[in-house]
């Protein structure tokens, strides 16, 4: 009797314990997923906003690489405006125009490659577009990082909306 | 009885202290999102689009309307506030956008940036944040 008690005694005790540990394991899993789902759109946006700061803040590198007429391996940077802000429309120009051929190569220079791009030109009322580069997700995806910044087109204050999108 | 109570408290102890792992594990890692980058970044795009478009010296005129549409433009979760003080830190000019409310909790951002208009010295305070609800 008192050997039946203990093997009783033994198995409910295991398995309340492996009830436990199953329900931690399932827990602590649901808590990595989160955080790693976390991680990896964080890291998008701060992809994101970076290339945004470089095409809005800076020439590129070289400054002038508008003067060569197309995008190639020679520009190790691009940036799209003259002084903050300030649009270069022959930058914009060529970026629009090297959307079908260099897409994939324009991402990559800034820092973009795991994801899809898209940059709008847009007047404050939103009813002109002016510009428009790369692919944008038309709101059918949940990974997606939409955001406006602002900038000066001919003399005029504009909005860019940008969207980076997949990976 | 004595070994099954034993078993059972152990067990709800080890329990406790899982769960206190999981609470904890969350509370500590909290990663700082990249949101606060965007708020600076754009607050100084507004600054610089006020300065070059000429809104600022039309504030300094009496003239709020170009820096009003400015802050309209902004994207509609950003809250900014605009102020220009002279050189003995009198405020000049002032310019809010509508419909946003600065309350105490909110994690403000403060841009300074200084601007010259007739050979006066002015600073630009922008203050900036995010708004929790749309009014």
């Amino acid at each position: 009797m008192r050997g039946q008690m203990w093997v009783f005694d033994f198995s409910v005790g295991f398995l309340v314990i492996c009830f436990v540990l199953v329900m931690y394991i399932l827990a602590w899993n649901e808590l990595v997923l989160r955080w790693s789902i976390n991680n990896e759109h964080n890291i998008m946006k701060t992809s994101a906003y970076f290339a945004a700061e470089s095409l809005l803040t800076t020439p590129g590198e070289p400054e002038s690489w508008e003067t060569m007429g197309y995008i190639d391996g020679n520009i190790s940077a691009i940036g799209l405006v003259n002084g903050r802000n300030e649009f270069n429309t022959l930058k914009l120009d060529i970026l629009v125009a090297e959307n079908l051929s260099k897409y994939e190569d324009i991402k990559a220079r800034l820092g973009l490659q795991k994801y899809e791009f898209g940059l709008r030109v847009v007047d404050f009322s939103k009813d002109t577009e002016y510009y428009e580069f790369g692919k944008f997700s038309n709101g059918d995806l949940n990974n997606s990082i939409s955001f406006e910044r602002m900038a000066i087109l001919n003399g005029e204050p504009v909005i860019v909306e940008m969207e980076v999108w997949g990976g | 009885m004595k070994g099954f109570s034993i078993s059972l408290d152990s067990v709800i102890a080890l329990a406790f202290v899982m769960l206190a792992v999981i609470i904890i594990a969350t509370q500590i890692y909290n990663p700082r999102t990249p949101d606060r980058i965007y708020l600076k970044e754009l607050t100084i795009d507004t600054a610089t689009v006020l300065d070059k478009t000429g809104a600022i010296d039309s504030m300094i005129d009496g003239n709020l309307t170009e820096a009003r549409g400015i802050l309209e433009a902004t994207p509609t979760l950003a809250c900014m506030n605009i102020n220009v003080v002279n050189a003995t830190g009198k405020l000049v000019a002032t310019a809010s956008k509508s419909g946003c409310n600065l309350e105490n909790d909110l994690d403000l951002q403060i841009t300074m940036t200084p601007f010259i208009y007739e050979y006066s010295r002015y600073t630009i305070k922008i203050e900036s944040w995010f708004r929790t609800r749309i009014e």
